[in-house]
């Protein structure tokens, strides 16, 4: 017979407040993952037999919607050019601007794309190293280079037309030029590079999506669930996790099923593009695979300025789809129609799918 | 309460004072990424090395003055002073400059057969810092094919060229008054066949 002492009770009593701390933090965990999913449908909108001015989409990347006209530019990597349709339902041809080369208004390789508040349409050439800027019509205006960039530099113009560019190779998470080519600032320094054998710099970590909100300067990384924020005199504010915020480890994969989120073994989490749309951020995650489902998962995070979570737009992925996932390019989208539907170029597959509600 | 029952609830008290601190500091059990000190494995990051796009030299229509080289006969291409033609020339860096990397020389021979209407004088330029050796496979070549091969130092590339240390081919296409019309490391077939027909058309460029 086990004859329980004063000295076990206390024994007991310790191991009681030591388990309790742990019992009450994962229900705090589980309270972070309520909130809103709503998955969308997918149609296809271009698809790559449909021909347009004697040709046809050839690994489209990047599409914009202009804020002045309403217009559709897609910048298509295959044909080094970008293609103008027009806003209307059944999209129409309008206008092609660019082709390949080195020449004023000429690509080699379009690297990011944005569309300023008056329809001047930005163009970052990573080959040529350069930002040309067009206008809302196409016209070539002026063109400027932007020193080193990568595969997968990003560009966001501001609402007076400064252009954030991402420029860890500079030296800088953030280098801000005005419209005309003069550097007015750099942010955030980048520091610890690893160096390989030949003594070059691999600044991947720093690669990211610069975004101007409010007088914030922000930069949401590519390779990790982090953010950084800045003032507008390029002060650090704050460095944040989104781990937290996002419910979601390197180590655990959330999936709604049945209203419950299910954990399981998962790979880690990459972003493949950050935009600012109607008062929030979106975050778009690299297309994987879930282990659970076996299907090929392609989350948007929707994000308050405060970094709070809204809710999360699933976008679902056909298994012909998959080739996204090894095109290791950035993954860029568009909000359309007041967030109601998505824009998904599909690099590889030459077509853009339109998500939305229903 | 004796001695070892103390010990005890110090050793369970102290692990959740540390336990609730790292939960506090957010750090220990949800691997955030540590900027300062980058715990990311090196090896997973190795391939993005070869991400990094090397600049063109040259702007577009900037125009190549004193242009010299020789090749393997040691005749002159006189570039400069050669204003009848478009120019193609194609640079590759070998360890061996007697020896040349033959499907990189057959995939020009077929960017010339794919623009072969075009009056152009292609050069093959072999870079390297060992003593140059002419061979009989490279006068070969150069006859058989019609495209003029030639082998300079690394440190002439970066004298004219203002190249060193590529790992890609650069390629270069200069028109009758050598001005600059394309250079760049790496480009396809494709895409230079395509570059070159459209800047024939393009004509003379205007004087800056």
């Amino acid at each position: 017979m086990i004859i329980f002492k004063k000295k076990h009770c206390y024994q007991f009593i310790v191991i009681l407040v030591f388990m309790s701390n742990f019992t009450s933090c994962s229900n705090e965990d589980d309270e972070l993952l309520h909130y809103n999913i709503v998955t969308y449908v997918q149609k296809v909108m271009i698809d790559e037999n449909y021909y347009f001015n004697d040709e046809a989409l050839n690994r489209p990347y990047i599409i914009k919607i202009s804020p002045a006209s309403g217009e559709m530019i897609i910048a298509d990597r295959g044909n080094r050019c970008l293609y103008v349709f027009s806003k209307q339902d059944t999209f129409t041809f309008i206008n092609k601007i660019g082709r390949p080369g080195q020449g004023p208004g000429e690509f080699l390789s379009i690297g990011s794309m944005d569309v300023d508040n008056q329809g001047d349409i930005y163009v970052l050439d990573n080959n040529n190293m350069r930002l040309t800027i067009f206008s809302k019509d196409g016209k070539y205006l002026h063109s400027f280079r932007v020193g080193s960039t990568s595969t997968s530099t990003s560009i966001f113009v501001t609402s007076n037309q400064n252009i954030l560019i991402n420029s860890p190779k500079n030296g800088y998470y953030i280098t801000i030029y005005n419209k005309f080519g003069e550097k007015l600032k750099v942010i955030g320094n980048v520091s610890h590079y690893f160096e390989d054998k030949y003594n070059r710099h691999n600044e991947r970590y720093a690669e990211g999506f610069p975004l101007k909100i409010d007088d914030k300067y922000y930069i949401f990384f590519k390779h990790m669930p982090y953010s950084k924020i800045y003032d507008k005199d390029g002060n650090l504010i704050s460095e944040n996790s989104l781990l937290n915020v996002l419910g979601i480890n390197s180590k655990t994969e959330y999936i709604p099923k049945n209203g419950k989120i299910k954990f399981s073994p998962y790979i880690p989490v990459f972003f493949d593009n950050a935009d600012f749309y109607n008062e929030n951020i979106y975050l778009i995650t690299r297309p994987y695979r879930s282990k659970i489902t076996n299907n090929f998962r392609c989350p948007i995070f929707v994000l308050s300025k405060e970094l709070k979570i809204q809710k999360e737009i699933e976008l679902p992925l056909n298994e012909n789809d998959r080739i996204l996932k090894s095109t290791g390019l950035i993954l860029y989208f568009e909000i359309i129609n007041n967030e109601e539907s998505v824009l998904l170029p599909m690099h590889d597959a030459s077509k853009i799918l339109i998500y939305s509600v229903k | 309460m004796s001695r070892k029952v103390k010990l005890i609830i110090i050793f369970f008290l102290l692990l959740d004072i540390s336990y609730i601190t790292l939960k506090g500091l957010n750090l220990s059990f949800l691997n955030l990424p540590n900027i300062k000190g980058l715990l990311y494995d090196k090896s997973s990051y190795n391939s993005s090395i070869f991400n990094g796009i090397e600049p063109p030299p040259f702007e577009y229509g900037k125009k190549l003055e004193n242009h010299f080289i020789e090749d393997i006969y040691s005749n002159a291409i006189n570039v400069s002073e050669n204003n009848k033609c478009f120019k193609l020339i194609r640079i590759v860096q070998s360890k061996n400059t007697d020896n040349i990397n033959i499907d990189s020389f057959i995939n020009f021979v077929e960017l010339q057969n794919d623009i072969s209407n075009r009056d152009i004088l292609y050069v093959y330029i072999i870079s390297s810092n060992e003593s140059n050796k002419i061979t009989e496979n490279l006068k070969y070549l150069q006859n058989k094919y019609n495209i003029a091969i030639c082998q300079v130092s690394t440190n002439f590339l970066k004298k004219v060229y203002n190249i060193s240390n590529f790992r890609c081919e650069y390629n270069m296409l200069l028109d009758n008054n050598n001005n600059i019309r394309l250079n760049d490391f790496g480009l396809d077939n494709e895409l230079i066949r395509e570059i070159v027909q459209y800047e024939f058309s393009k004509g003379l460029l205007r004087e800056n």
